[in-house]
């Protein structure tokens, strides 16, 4: 499933995949991989990309909620 | 004599660089995504080197004529494995490290390749690869020389297909 947040939060913080990639010590093409979601990160590069995007674990990695089911 | 000098050399090798790492504490860095690709890589070069050495041993077992040394069928093992592994590596986006420099490395690699094959093919001419029928620690440098090419190959391959998603 893509992450779509996580490419919104980085096209509103005007970065790169590059950019976002050096900020957090990994390759482009991971963080290409996790936006298009075929990689699952590990809670330690989570959490990196959420401090260099200003953003929380639930805003940018808790999977929304089913707009279907019923409390 | 000869193979003995042959193994020193390969020998030797290892150890220059292994010292020249040692003495530049070169820290190669890949991030955990290329330290998974690298993990499922080596689990497949491990089982086509398995593969390989199974059927090697069931050749020896039957009548067929023998057809390389022992020298080159260990060459020719190792270097499947390795080819194997950086294939999947390199289409896996794990085989430079973040601190590499494609570009250099990719020149290396072209000298690699080169080089061995000009002495692969230089031993063909001079009919030294097969000795009494059989494939000879000579043709070691061929099989380099392929590996090298085959790897290249690969690096080249997905750079192109990369500079077409770039566009």
């Amino acid at each position: 499933m893509k992450n779509l947040r996580l490419k919104a939060a980085r096209a509103a913080m005007d970065m790169s995949q590059q950019q976002l990639a050096s900020a957090v010590g990994v390759s482009r093409q991971t963080v290409n991989a996790i936006e298009m979601g075929d990689y699952n990160p590990s809670v330690n590069l989570c959490i990196a990309i959420c401090r260099a995007l200003g953003k929380t674990l639930d805003e940018l990695f808790w999977p929304a909620a089913p707009e279907n089911v019923k409390p | 004599m000869t193979a003995m000098l042959f193994g020193l050399g390969i020998v030797g090798g290892l150890l220059l660089v292994a010292i020249i790492k040692l003495i530049k504490g070169h820290k190669v860095e890949y991030d955990e995504r290329q330290l998974q690709v690298q993990g499922r890589a080596y689990k497949v070069s491990f089982y086509t080197l398995l593969i390989y050495m199974a059927a090697r041993a069931i050749y020896s077992l039957t009548d067929a004529p023998v057809w390389c040394d022992e020298f080159t069928g260990c060459v020719i093992g190792v270097c499947l494995a390795v080819t194997v592994f950086a294939v999947i590596c390199v289409f896996g986006e794990a085989y430079f490290s973040l601190r590499n420099n494609r570009r250099s490395y990719t020149v290396i690699l072209i000298c690699g390749a080169v080089s061995n094959l000009m002495l692969g093919f230089a031993a063909v001419a001079k009919g030294n690869v097969i000795a009494d029928g059989v494939l000879s620690f000579r043709s070691s440098n061929l099989v380099v020389g392929v590996m090298s090419a085959l790897v290249l190959g690969a690096v080249l391959i997905k750079a192109h297909f990369d500079k077409r998603e770039d566009a």
